[in-house]
């Protein structure tokens, strides 16, 4: 297992973002902002990247149809640039991190040269490959319109190393793609495309042993053939649940079982009938006791529904979920004995919301059956599921609202690696009150202040996108930029109820009382401090 | 123990000492059970006159220690007894040193004279959460490289009517 993560994602003349704009990916990242800031711009990258890689044909290489949709891909572009030949459309980088076997991949039938393939590689450390090595990874998408028809220009890849940094671009051009490494033509490379990722071919019989470019393909077959896998991997699984719900019906007809929960959580239901009895894992939420907060070390293997209804539990839900059937009809989805249809409608909302975090499990379903210690858990799982929230607060109850902060840490804790975007205070308050209230070096804290990013997108009056990124303090505080307005809100509200309550009442100061002031020498004092 | 607060301490100034002097305030009343009291002698227009006008001026994160340090107030279980019409003796020459011109402009003595009034007269211990103010609380002596800081007002002295004099602390 590769334990592929993404780090980063960045935009450039995408929507209302003019100018590149790097925004860092933790395990817990939370967007805030105001309405049309560009907070789902970035969000939508990802999706773009996602819904072109579920296109059946893969020659498709930028799709803008379905979660983004966009009727051209100048919709897309910042400025809505008018029609011309070629018009220059977004340009989206992500950067990710995996591990890969090195030297499983030079073990070929023919060992190459190591030395050799270093030097004419440019990658020094291919001398001495290791059994496993960790590579960052990053991968510049450009896009174009040519007279009307979306397409990729050039794809560049980058393996970041401290030592050297490898450069593959690739140059798409409708008859023939070609690449360079390092700066360097590879002619003899042929680049074939599954979407946007690109695959190198070298037909090895026409080139000698010490040939440069065989080099060059043998080290892309370390550098970037896994990783490439692993991006689309990341980004095919990525899990993404929109703010908004269908009305559920009162009878759910038996469908097969999803591998998404759909953008508006509309196959949560059938997920939840036909993996009932599967088993998912995740950690429980950290509790607050004594005011102080408390993370479980183990995690849990339960259920899919027994594991929805102990998170609907800690989130202050009272009502549990179960599955009815309704033979040869369909199903309902109950809570305590009334349907899904006439509980409050923050159920409905809230449901899919759970089990989503329990489904990105990445041991799910698997038939592991026992509880892990968090540690052991990371090392099966041996991978991260991307999860992506909008607004999750939406219909749901202050409480609640706060309580699921705590739900989000879990799912961060544990190989679940989650963007929210969202205006709750309730949210982000409790999360700063989460590191505020933890002991001082205490494990919590230290997870909290090096994995939550707080992202502040914020737009000019020219409606220019702007990103800043910044931690949590041990105070509960943000390191970097408060974002604008977001919680100054309630605190103003606060003090203007305050102060119009004062307003109203008597001053009673004024009232004169019978306190005599003398001008006399003070009496003596019995102590000084 | 009841907590009196100094008007001072919501006097304009930059907001890191405010920041500061209002967390000192809140741990001082966590560390030691000080009970804030809302005596209507003095708090109305303690927020109406001085605290909204510093509030204005502060970032979200200023107002949100002022808010704290309000907040301790309202977590208060004191309910005070009315002043009584002839409640005692104040000795002004505290009071005005640490309320009257030119660090209060009008001054806010007598104000102040009667909230001590009024808390000392419950029989509980009462200090004033106040602010250091170099000329007025404060005095600092320099020689050299080294600054020596000199409090010049540790007490004020009120004599409720029919009890003896009682010192309120300048915390």
């Amino acid at each position: 297992m590769s334990n592929a993560k993404l780090l980063a994602v960045t935009v450039e003349r995408f929507k209302s973002f003019e100018t590149r704009t790097r925004v860092e990916l933790a395990p817990l990242t939370i967007i805030l902002g105001r309405n049309n800031s560009g907070k789902s711009s970035l969000i939508q990258s990802l999706l773009l990247l996602k819904q072109t890689l579920s296109d059946a044909r893969p020659d498709v290489m930028f799709k803008h149809e379905g979660v983004v949709e966009a009727f051209n891909l100048r919709e897309l572009t910042y400025g809505w640039p008018a029609q011309a030949d070629a018009v220059l459309g977004p340009s989206i980088v992500v950067e990710w991190e995996c591990d890969v076997a090195a030297r499983a991949t030079l073990d070929q039938p023919r060992p190459p040269d190591l030395a050799n393939l270093a030097t004419l590689s440019g990658v020094p450390w291919l001398a001495q490959p290791p059994d496993r090595r960790t590579l960052r990874t990053t991968m510049c998408i450009d896009s174009v319109e040519v007279r009307g028809t979306t397409k990729v220009a050039s794809i560049r890849l980058e393996s970041i190393d401290a030592e050297q940094t490898t450069t593959l671009v690739v140059t798409v051009d409708d008859s023939e793609s070609t690449c360079t490494w390092n700066g360097q033509p590879a002619s003899k490379v042929v680049v074939e495309f599954d979407h946007f990722i690109p695959y190198l071919r070298l037909d090895r019989g026409e080139l000698g042993g010490r040939d440069r470019q065989r080099a060059w393909h043998t080290a892309y077959l370390v550098l970037f053939a896994q990783p490439l896998q692993d991006l689309k991997r990341i980004l095919t699984d990525l899990q993404y649940l929109g703010s908004s719900r269908e009305p559920p019906p009162s009878l759910y007809r038996v469908k097969a079982a999803p591998n998404e929960l759909g953008v508006s959580g509309e196959l949560a239901a059938n997920l939840l009938h036909r993996r009932e009895r599967d088993v998912v894992h995740f950690l429980p939420l950290p509790d607050l006791l004594a005011d102080v907060p408390a993370v479980s070390n183990t995690v849990r293997a339960l259920p899919l529904v027994e594991a929805v209804n102990d998170v609907l539990a800690a989130l202050s839900v009272r009502a549990s979920v179960r599955v009815q059937e309704v033979q040869e009809v369909g199903f309902r989805v109950m809570f305590g004995e009334a349907s899904i249809v006439h509980v409050g409608r923050g159920l409905g909302y809230l449901l899919p919301l759970v089990e989503l975090g329990l489904f990105a499990d990445p041991m799910r379903f698997t038939g592991a059956v026992e509880d892990l210690s968090l540690s052991d858990y990371a090392e099966r799982c041996g991978a991260f599921t991307q999860v992506v929230l909008e607004e999750p607060e939406a219909h749901l109850h202050p409480k609640v609202a706060s309580r699921l902060a705590h739900w989000l840490v879990s799912l961060a804790m544990s190989n679940r690696r989650v963007i929210v975007e969202t205006h709750s205070d309730h949210l982000v308050r409790r999360l700063r009150g989460l590191v505020a209230r933890a002991g001082r070096g205490s494990a919590l804290e230290t997870w909290l202040l090096a994995n939550v990013v707080v992202l502040s997108v914020e737009q000019d009056e020219f409606g220019r996108s702007s990103a800043t990124s910044s931690r949590l303090t041990a105070e509960g505080g943000v390191s970097e930029v408060w974002p604008a307005d977001f919680m100054d809100e309630s605190t103003e509200e606060e003090s203007a109820i305050y102060y119009a309550k004062l307003d109203k009442t008597k001053d009673d100061s004024v009232a004169p009382t019978g306190v005599v002031m003398v001008d006399g020498p003070e009496p003596e004092v019995d102590e000084v401090p | 123990m009841i907590g009196l607060i100094d008007p001072a301490l919501f006097l304009v100034r930059p907001e890191q000492e405010v920041v500061t002097d209002c967390a000192l305030a809140v741990r001082a009343c966590q560390q030691h059970g000080i009970e804030i009291a809302p005596l209507d002698e003095y708090w109305p227009a303690l927020w109406t006159g001085l605290a909204r006008e510093l509030e204005r001026r502060l970032s979200p994160n200023g107002k949100r220690s002022l808010q704290e340090l309000r907040k301790r107030a309202e977590l208060s279980t004191s309910h005070l007894a009315a002043l009584p019409a002839n409640a005692g003796t104040a000795w002004r020459r505290g009071f005005t040193q640490m309320f009257g011109a030119p660090w209060l402009d009008p001054p806010w003595d007598e104000r102040m004279a009667r909230a001590v009034m009024r808390a000392v007269s419950t029989g509980r211990p009462v200090v004033l959460l106040s602010r250091r103010m170099s000329g007025r609380n404060l005095k600092v002596h320099a020689a050299g490289e080294c600054t020596l800081d000199e409090i010049t007002r540790w007490v004020l002295h009120v004599q409720p009517t029919g009890v003896g004099p009682r010192q309120v602390l300048c915390v």
